[in-house]
C-alpha cells in the first residue's frame, strides 16, 4: 500500500481552501430552477428504474413519482405480501389468497398503464401544482421565471402600434405595416436564439449574477457608488429576479457603510420579514 | 398454474434495509453546494459554473437509475464533475478565458474581520494560482484527493483509472504543487529585496 498522506508543505497550502464557504442558498435555489426546467419535459422517463426507487418528488418529476408507485405494488410488496402469506395459511387459503392477489396485480397492473400513459401529461400539470405550492413555502426559491427587463420591447408595443393603422376589409394590415411586422418578428427571433442555446433563464439568472458580482465586488472594495449603481441597475432590470434576496441583503449592507443606519434598519425588517429563514439574516443583523 | 407458486420456497423477506437511490431533488439540494465547489477547486471559472453545473446535474438526472446505493454517493457524482470540467476546460474558447484566480471565495458576504478576509483571500489565491498551473489530470486527482478527501480507490473507481495511476498521478502533482510554492516565495523573496 502506498502511502497517500498529505505533505506538510501542502498542508499549509490546503488550509485556507478547506474553509472556502459553500455557495449560498440563493445560488443553489437559482441553479434548480434551471436545472429543473431542463429536465422538466424527460423527467418521468429517468423516475422509472427498474429499482423503482429513482422516481423523485421534485417538482419536475411528476412521471417519475407514478412510475415509482408502480414498483412498489407490482415488486417489492407483492413478493412480501407472498412470502407472508405463505407462512401462515394452509394450502388450500393459500391457493385462494394467490388467485385473488393475482387478480388484484392485474387490477394494479392496469392501473399503472394508465397512469404510466398519463403520466406524461400529468407531470405537467403536477409541475404547476407542486410549483405553486412551493413557491408558498419558499418565495425566494421560486420567484417565477424572472420577468422580463424593463428594457425595450419592440415586439409587445406592436398591437398598440397596430391599431392606429389603417386596415384594409378583412382586417389585414397594410403593406407598411406587414414590413414593421416582420422586422419585430425577426428581432423575436432572433432574442429566441440567443436565449435559447441552454435553458430558457439560465443566460438571464447569469446576468443578474454579473451584475450582482460587480456590487459585490465593490462593495468588498469600499467603492460604494459602484456598489449602489449596480444594485439600482439590477432592481430596474430585474426587480423581482432570482437574486433579489441577494441584492437586497447587499443594498442594507451598502447603506450600513453609508452610515444611513435608519434606512438600513428599515429595509431590514422588510426584509426579515420577506426571507424569515434567509442565510444573510445572521450577517445582517450582527 | 397457482401451484408453482406454492412449491416454490419462501422468498426472502422485502423489508432488509437496502439502501434505496435518493430523490433527485433531494440529491440535488444536499450535493450542488458542493459540486459547485468541486468546480471552482477544478478551476471553472465563476461567470461558467452554474452552467457546468447546470450539465452536471442533467447528466445525474439521466442516469440516477444506474446508481448503485450500496456505494458512497459523492464519488459517483463527482465523476460527473470531472467529465463534465474536463470537456469544459477542453473547448478552446474556455482556455482563452481561463481566471487564474477565483473571485466566489472572496466575494461571499463574510462574517470575518477584514484583515483576516483579506489574508484568506490571498492564500486561496495563491492556491488557485498555483493549481493553474498544474496538468488537468493531476489537478483533477489532487483537488479529489486532497481537498474533497476522496479515497484513492474511489477516485480509481469514477475515473476509471488503475489506482496504481492515480497514486502516481497524486505524487507527481504534489511534487510540481511543491515546486511551484516554493519557486513562488523565492520569486517574492528576490522581489522584496
Amino acid at each position: 500500500m502506498q502511502d497517500d498522506s498529505i505533505p506538510e508543505e501542502l498542508e499549509a497550502l490546503y488550509a485556507s481552501e478547506r474553509e472556502r464557504p459553500l455557495p449560498s442558498n440563493a445560488r443553489v435555489n437559482a441553479l434548480w430552477q434551471c436545472v429543473s426546467a431542463q429536465i422538466g419535459g424527460g423527467a418521468g422517463g429517468a423516475g422509472g428504474s427498474s429499482e423503482g426507487g429513482a422516481g423523485g418528488s421534485g417538482p419536475t418529476l411528476g412521471g417519475g413519482q407514478a412510475l415509482r408507485a408502480a414498483g412498489e405494488v407490482g415488486g417489492a410488496s407483492s413478493t412480501s405480501a407472498i412470502s407472508a402469506l405463505a407462512s401462515t395459511l394452509s394450502n388450500a387459503q393459500l391457493i385462494g389468497a394467490l388467485g385473488a392477489a393475482l387478480a388484484v396485480g392485474g387490477v394494479a397492473g392496469y392501473q399503472v398503464g394508465v397512469k404510466t400513459a398519463q403520466g406524461t401529461q400529468a407531470s405537467k400539470s403536477n409541475r404547476e401544482a407542486t410549483q405553486k405550492t412551493s413557491s408558498i413555502l419558499e418565495p425566494q426559491a421560486l420567484e417565477p421565471q424572472t420577468p422580463e427587463p424593463r428594457t425595450p420591447e419592440p415586439q409587445t408595443s406592436e398591437p398598440q402600434k397596430n391599431a392606429d393603422l389603417p386596415t384594409n376589409n378583412d382586417g389585414d394590415d397594410l403593406s407598411h405595416h406587414t414590413e414593421e411586422r416582420a422586422k419585430s418578428e425577426r428581432n423575436t427571433r432572433k432574442t429566441n436564439a440567443n436565449e435559447g442555446s441552454s435553458s430558457p433563464s439560465v443566460s438571464r439568472v447569469r446576468e443578474e449574477r454579473r451584475i450582482l458580482d460587480v456590487a459585490r465586488n465593490s462593495l468588498d472594495r469600499k467603492i460604494l457608488s459602484r456598489a449602489r449603481d449596480a444594485l439600482v441597475e439590477h432592481e430596474q432590470l430585474f426587480e423581482a429576479g432570482l437574486l433579489r434576496e441577494e441584492r437586497e441583503a447587499m443594498m442594507i449592507h451598502l447603506l450600513r457603510l453609508e452610515g444611513r443606519d435608519e434606512a438600513a434598519d428599515e429595509r431590514l425588517d422588510a426584509f426579515e420579514a420577506r426571507y424569515p429563514k434567509s442565510p444573510f439574516l445572521h450577517q445582517l443583523t450582527r | 398454474m397457482f401451484y408453482f407458486f406454492v412449491i416454490s420456497p419462501p422468498l426472502p423477506q422485502a423489508n432488509v434495509d437496502v439502501p434505496s437511490v435518493p430523490p433527485f431533488e433531494e440529491l440535488f439540494r444536499n450535493e450542488a453546494p458542493y459540486v459547485l465547489r468541486l468546480l471552482a477547486r477544478f478551476g471553472i471559472a465563476e461567470r461558467e459554473r452554474e452552467d457546468v453545473a447546470q450539465e452536471v446535474f442533467v447528466r445525474v438526472h439521466a442516469k440516477l437509475s444506474s446508481y448503485d446505493p450500496a456505494r458512497p454517493l459523492r464519488p459517483w457524482l463527482y465523476a460527473f464533475a470531472y467529465r463534465c470540467a474536463s470537456n469544459h476546460r477542453r473547448l478552446a474558447r474556455n482556455i482563452a478565458e481561463r481566471p487564474t484566480s477565483d473571485l466566489d471565495a472572496q466575494t461571499e458576504l463574510s462574517a470575518r474581520a477584514p484583515e483576516e478576509q483579506l489574508f484568506q483571500k490571498e492564500r486561496h489565491r495563491h492556491l488557485m494560482d498555483l493549481l493553474e498551473c498544474l496538468d488537468w489530470k493531476d489537478r483533477s486527482v489532487l483537488v479529489l484527493h486532497d481537498l474533497e478527501e476522496l479515497s484513492v480507490k474511489d477516485i480509481a473507481d469514477s475515473l476509471d483509472a488503475p489506482a496504481t495511476t492515480i497514486y502516481s498521478r497524486l505524487h507527481s502533482a504534489r511534487k510540481k504543487l511543491i515546486a511551484l510554492a516554493q519557486a513562488d516565495i523565492h520569486e517574492e523573496a528576490n522581489h522584496a529585496r
